[in-house]
């Protein structure tokens, strides 16, 4: 197997850097490659769809997980599915009619593996939790060892590899148990004047549906948001999927101004009602390939954080930072959380959890460094499959588990990095 | 197309995965036939939960004679149609008299007596596709037994061509560099397209029953200039 140089970039393509890349097409050639070439500095990559720096590796290793992606095994009667790790959530969707991901991404083209190293979550956690917890078992190619990991065997690394970052060694397969529900939604969205009666609605009837989350316009003056709540429904025939790819621009074209006008529109003209597929529902930016480019080359940021505190002081709060440094949010996005992650660096936890997007600047860089100081204070907690910005001792207080993590790296003699590690002071 | 049985030779290579992925799409089955048996089976299996078609696996040595092959592609009860994918790319930095005797084996005197039984067994219509290569174009220092053993297999189906009847559909690809672990990593591979594109354009390709293309479509240009460079311009080159 060769490797080559490559610059990688993460999601946002706010971040870059170089890496010696390998891409194995059986999990043979993992294991022969690494163990041939001892080495020491390596961090799986899946789909490269982290906002953060967890999917770069600066000057390291990179093995492009994307050709293990097949799907092995899948039982009709337990829903249980075993697959490669570098399979993509959009895959679980062909195995049988019957059968959803039980936990959604924003995005359907992420890797499984890179699920469950971010712990992800959908638009279900009070009824689904995340990712996680529909896990049975992996496998874990990890210093020439293969470790299957489950709540019963080696369960330090299991709970170490959920939200793990990709840190404690490379999953190779995954059984998952998927969820017997419709693929199909009807949908309610109710536009709201207050994000304070947002909240409550949300904890109040929000509760009683599948899925729930609510858009917030923070652009233009107001409090504009709209809830949408969706159960699950009768099939509908499928709309002809239109897809749609950007190409790469040398400059953006998103702006303040034609988000705020995007923003007053989306608002008014969205539908009251939908039934429609669950993917639609859940993640209409598929249907637009590399829609990231549409920022220009300097990307953009994402705030994600979750919190319990005072909830509508504390997003007043978020808000008037960004106002304050006049960055500019474009998209804004608020959902609710009930249950706790399984992993140790897991970053569920009750409370409201809103993720903003911002155009790439220094203003953006200052409100979102300010944000994560305010939530650091507050015992809230940021999303590192987002951050880029975040403080060792900021990530300290918010993950407490983070010494535990630290230890089964170094039991283990792991030698997985990434970037994210290296700022954050998690590996050495 | 009616529902029909694709074989697919040298299963294990992505493009012919991504091939098979079409095929099983369309509601085809399939036989993959390869020579590593493990990931063999973990491509039928994926093709099977992915698409709900009957896909088996073959194991088979290329270099022996196959004749449990040859049974299934005389086989008349059910209409199947051939890609052929399986090659040898040693280069010519690499022969030895037992790397010839292989690179020949597996890419000329197997694929002839395969393409042979192929197009003599009894079936209402035939449709093959070949993989062949740039390489086939013009002899090149790095590589010239492997593109003249493409080479060969093509003059051979260019004569199959001219007699073919109505229903024997015969399809030559000429590829450029496709991103595969043949060209991953290999300096001078200026633009890899996607195994992706390559199998969609190939399946395209089939069904438009078309003799001979090149993929990526900008090859054509290129080997048409690189073909007819005079030798003393062309000795320059030698990459």
């Amino acid at each position: 197997m060769r490797s080559k140089k490559l610059l990688l970039t993460n999601f946002s393509r706010a971040l870059s850097s170089e890496s010696l890349c390998i891409r194995p097409e059986k999990e043979g050639q993992l294991s022969d490659y690494i163990y041939n070439n001892k080495i020491n500095n390596l961090l799986a990559r899946g789909a490269g769809l982290s906002y953060s720096d967890s999917c770069l590796n600066k000057e390291g290793y990179i093995v492009d997980m994307n050709r293990l992606n097949h799907l092995i095994s899948f039982d009709t009667n337990s829903g249980v599915v075993v697959c490669q790790g570098g399979a993509l959530f959009r895959d679980l969707f062909l195995l049988h009619p019957d059968y959803i991901p039980p936990v959604l991404p924003g995005t359907m083209h992420a890797t499984v593996a890179g699920g469950i190293a971010h712990d992800v979550h959908g638009k279900n956690n009070p009824h689904a939790g995340s990712f996680g917890h529909h896990i049975q078992w992996f496998e874990l190619h990890l210093n020439g060892k293969t470790f299957r990991c489950s709540r019963e065997e080696h369960a330090d690394l299991f709970h170490a590899t959920i939200a793990g970052l990709g840190l404690t060694g490379i999953i190779t397969r995954i059984a998952i148990r998927l969820k017997k529900a419709s693929r199909y939604v009807e949908a309610d969205h109710i536009p709201m004047t207050s994000f304070s009666s947002l909240m409550k609605e949300m904890k109040d009837t929000g509760l009683h549906y599948d899925y729930q989350v609510a858009w917030l316009d923070l652009l233009n003056p107001g409090q504009h948001s709209l809830l949408s709540l969706a159960k699950y429904g009768a099939p509908v025939p499928l709309r002809k999927k239109e897809t749609h790819s950007i190409a790469k621009l040398p400059f953006g074209l998103i702006k303040q101004w034609n988000m705020k006008l995007f923003n007053t529109l989306y608002y008014k003209i969205k539908k009251k009602k939908e039934h429609l597929a669950l993917e639609e529902f859940n993640n209409p930016l598929d249907t637009i390939a590399q829609w990231n480019r549409l920022y220009g080359p300097k990307g953009f940021i994402q705030f994600q954080a979750v919190f319990h505190q005072d909830e509508a002081e504390t997003l007043e709060q978020l808000i008037a930072l960004i106002r304050h440094h006049k960055a500019t949010p474009t998209l804004a996005v608020l959902k609710l959380f009930e249950q706790n992650g399984e992993g140790l660096l897991s970053f569920c936890k009750p409370g409201f959890t809103i993720a903003i997007d911002f155009i790439n600047n220094t203003e953006a860089k200052q409100a979102v460094m300010a944000m994560n100081q305010l939530i650091t204070e507050i015992n809230g907690r940021i999303y590192l499959a987002k951050d880029i910005l975040l403080l060792p001792e900021q990530y300290q207080k918010m993950y407490p588990n983070h010494q535990s993590f630290t230890q089964i790296l170094r039991n283990y003699h792991s030698p997985m990095h990434s970037d994210l590690a290296t700022r954050l002071e998690i590996a050495e | 197309m009616t529902r029909r049985t694709w074989v697919i030779l040298g299963a294990t290579s992505i493009i012919a995965e991504r091939f098979a992925h079409l095929a099983a799409q369309a509601g085809h089955h399939l036989i993959l036939v390869g020579r590593d048996d493990p990931q063999l089976m973990l491509i039928a299996a994926d093709i099977q939960l992915r698409y709900q078609v009957s896909c088996t696996s073959l194991c088979i040595n290329m270099t022996e004679p196959p004749d449990l092959l040859l049974d299934i592609l005389k086989q008349s009860d059910g209409e199947s149609d051939l890609f052929i994918a399986h090659s040898d790319f040693a280069d010519n930095a690499h022969l030895d008299p037992g790397a010839i005797n292989r690179l020949l084996t597996i890419n000329v005197l197997s694929t002839t007596i395969l393409i042979h039984t192929y197009l003599n067994s009894k079936q209402t219509e035939h449709h093959l596709l070949f993989l062949s290569s740039v390489a086939a174009c013009r002899g090149r220092a790095k590589n010239s037994l492997y593109g003249g053993s493409k080479a060969a297999i093509e003059i051979y189906l260019q004569g199959l061509q001219q007699s073919a009847s109505k229903q024997q559909h015969i399809t030559i690809a000429r590829l450029g560099f496709i991103d595969t672990r043949q060209t991953y990593g290999v300096p001078g591979v200026f633009y890899a397209a996607s195994p992706e594109a390559c199998a969609k354009a190939c399946w395209k390709a089939v069904h438009k029953k078309k003799r001979m293309f090149y993929y990526p479509f900008f090859w054509r240009v290129l080997m048409a200039i690189i073909s007819r460079l005079p030798f003393f311009i062309y000795k320059k080159i030698k990459a």
